[in-house]
């Protein structure tokens, strides 16, 4: 497995984490269980523990409050977003085989300060109303290579983000072909004065006039090729798509990320697209893979039961409750 | 996930290694939907405690997410196998691994073998219940037949009673199965 890969988190403080340890992740990870139980702030947590910065921390709070993720840093409306979003968490921190990367808000001598740690840097405070989102605390990981699709999917700035990073490396042709095989009726993909168009019977129509599921579709393509050696987080990936479309959408995902090394996890809480990304994990022989649950203990702490391919397929094959 | 584990020889899905377990907790009117079997394959996989069901089982018990075990095991015979075989060897057996295991409070074993002579399987147990002629019938058949191999014994035994008994598998109200209801009541009350 590639040396970026994230192979385990210990996660110590975070939302519904208070002491939560997992590993044996593989290359794809797939991640399931019962809502609420803490699936997105688990990519959350791994997300900004891969970037180790301030600005990841924002991106996750941007990412629930439906903003835009590619806006200009220091907005004032996003400056504020984040403070009252540092002021709910209190706390980050994480360590795994990347890295440590820890934030907490405290009080010294009557002035509130939000404390940042980096691996074995020293702690940097800096005065909370005095952050904003283009601060820069530590020196952060900016060449790793991250994306990720909310639960609501991209927003079309999104979309074309990733996409001009999939046009750089030339590969529009095998975006549409793999669009063709989800949807024979369309002939092309295409951005047209920054908006993305599809060709059907002749004539281009805006993506957004198709349905959820195709945009999912692309988005999830376009950012496999975006984030090569990089990371790839859906939260929901099943969003849209119907069910017979999950095995393509699996051999994508396994192709895709060997081919860019991109470590991708997913969230979902369908049977079927658990069924179909183990059937296909099967299908390409794949080894690189894990299953994580998430459950709660008598205690109500949050843990994790992570299967990789082997304890997998056996336990599917005996009908186990696994989601 | 489900609270209640009970692994077994064999295979989970081939429904002839775990069907009497499950016509029997249905005959008790106990929720079968609170079991995941487990089917650990041939009986020296009870044994390792690193085979892969254990593995399964142990991080779900971890997590509370299994509650209660139940292990349903051959008895077998001693002369084939000195160290697993035989009622004996192998409750000894399973004792040292369910405590290798740590899992001792929440766990408890079946043997499954014939009750008066302590030996065999579970075609054994179900031999038992039926009536002395039959059973010696049977017997016979098998002493005669040149399929000496235990797992062929198995095999013919099952088809025999399926073909004798199609309307009636199991006679739950024979007394040699009142340990085994007690072990699965049990199991369930637990939870």
């Amino acid at each position: 497995m590639s040396e970026h890969f994230l192979r385990n988190i210990h996660i110590k403080k975070f939302k519904c984490f208070s002491d939560f340890e997992a590993s044996g992740f593989g290359r794809v990870n797939l991640i399931g269980g019962k809502n609420n139980v803490g699936k997105t702030a688990f990519l959350e947590a791994c997300l900004i523990n891969i970037r180790s910065s301030l600005f990841t921390l924002t991106k996750t709070c941007y990412s629930r409050e439906r903003l835009n993720m590619s806006s200009p840093l220091g907005e004032p409306e996003y400056n504020k977003k984040m403070l009252e979003y540092l002021e709910r968490i209190q706390s980050y921190e994480a360590d795994s085989n990347l890295g440590v990367f820890k934030f907490f808000l405290e009080n010294k001598e009557g002035q509130k300060l939000a404390s940042f740690k980096r691996d074995e840097q020293a702690t940097i405070s800096i005065p909370f109303d005095k952050l904003s989102t283009d601060t820069r605390i530590h020196p952060d990981n900016r060449d790793r290579k991250i994306y990720y699709i909310d639960s609501h999917g991209y927003l079309i700035i999104e979309l074309l983000k990733a996409f001009s990073e999939l046009q750089k490396r030339d590969k529009e042709e095998e975006l549409n072909r793999f669009i063709t095989s989800f949807d024979p009726t369309i002939q092309n993909f295409k951005v047209i004065q920054e908006q993305p168009f599809c060709k059907i019977d002749g004539e281009y129509r805006h993506l957004l006039e198709f349905g959820d599921g195709l945009l999912q579709y692309i988005a999830i393509i376009c950012s496999l090729y975006a984030s090569e050696n990089g990371y790839l987080f859906i939260d929901e990936i099943d969003n849209g798509i119907h069910y017979t479309h999950l095995d393509k959408l699996w051999e994508i995902i396994f192709t895709l990320s060997k081919q860019t090394q991109c470590q991708v996890f997913a969230t979902t809480h369908s049977k079927e697209m658990l069924e179909a990304f183990a059937r296909v994990a099967k299908k390409l022989n794949e080894q690189e893979i894990s299953y994580m649950t998430l459950v709660r203990n008598k205690q109500q702490v949050v843990k994790a039961l992570v299967l990789n391919d082997d304890l997998l397929q056996s336990s599917l094959e005996q009908e186990h409750e696994i989601r | 996930m489900k609270p209640i584990a009970i692994l077994h020889e064999g295979n989970s899905k081939k429904t002839h290694d775990n069907e009497l377990l499950q016509s029997l907790i249905e005959y008790l009117a106990l929720d079968v939907t609170l079991v995941d079997f487990y089917g650990v394959g041939k009986k020296s996989n009870f044994f390792k405690k690193e085979y892969e069901a254990y593995q399964l089982l142990i991080s779900r018990i971890e997590t509370d997410q299994v509650e209660r075990v139940l292990f349903v095991i051959d008895a077998d015979v001693e002369k084939d196998n000195a160290k697993y075989g035989g009622y004996e060897n192998t409750q000894q057996q399973i004792q040292i691994m369910i405590q290798t295991l740590g899992i001792q409070d929440i766990s408890d074993f079946y043997i499954t073998c014939d009750p008066t002579t302590k030996t065999g399987y579970l075609e054994s147990l179900i031999l038992s219940t039926i009536p002395e002629k039959q059973k010696q019938c049977i017997n016979q058949f098998l002493s005669c037949s040149e399929f000496e191999h235990t797992e062929n014994h198995k095999a013919i035994l099952h088809s025999i009673y399926k073909l004798a008994y199609p309307n009636a598998p199991f006679d739950f109200e024979h007394s040699h199965f009142n340990e085994l209801k007690d072990k699965l009541k049990r199991l369930f009350s637990e939870i």
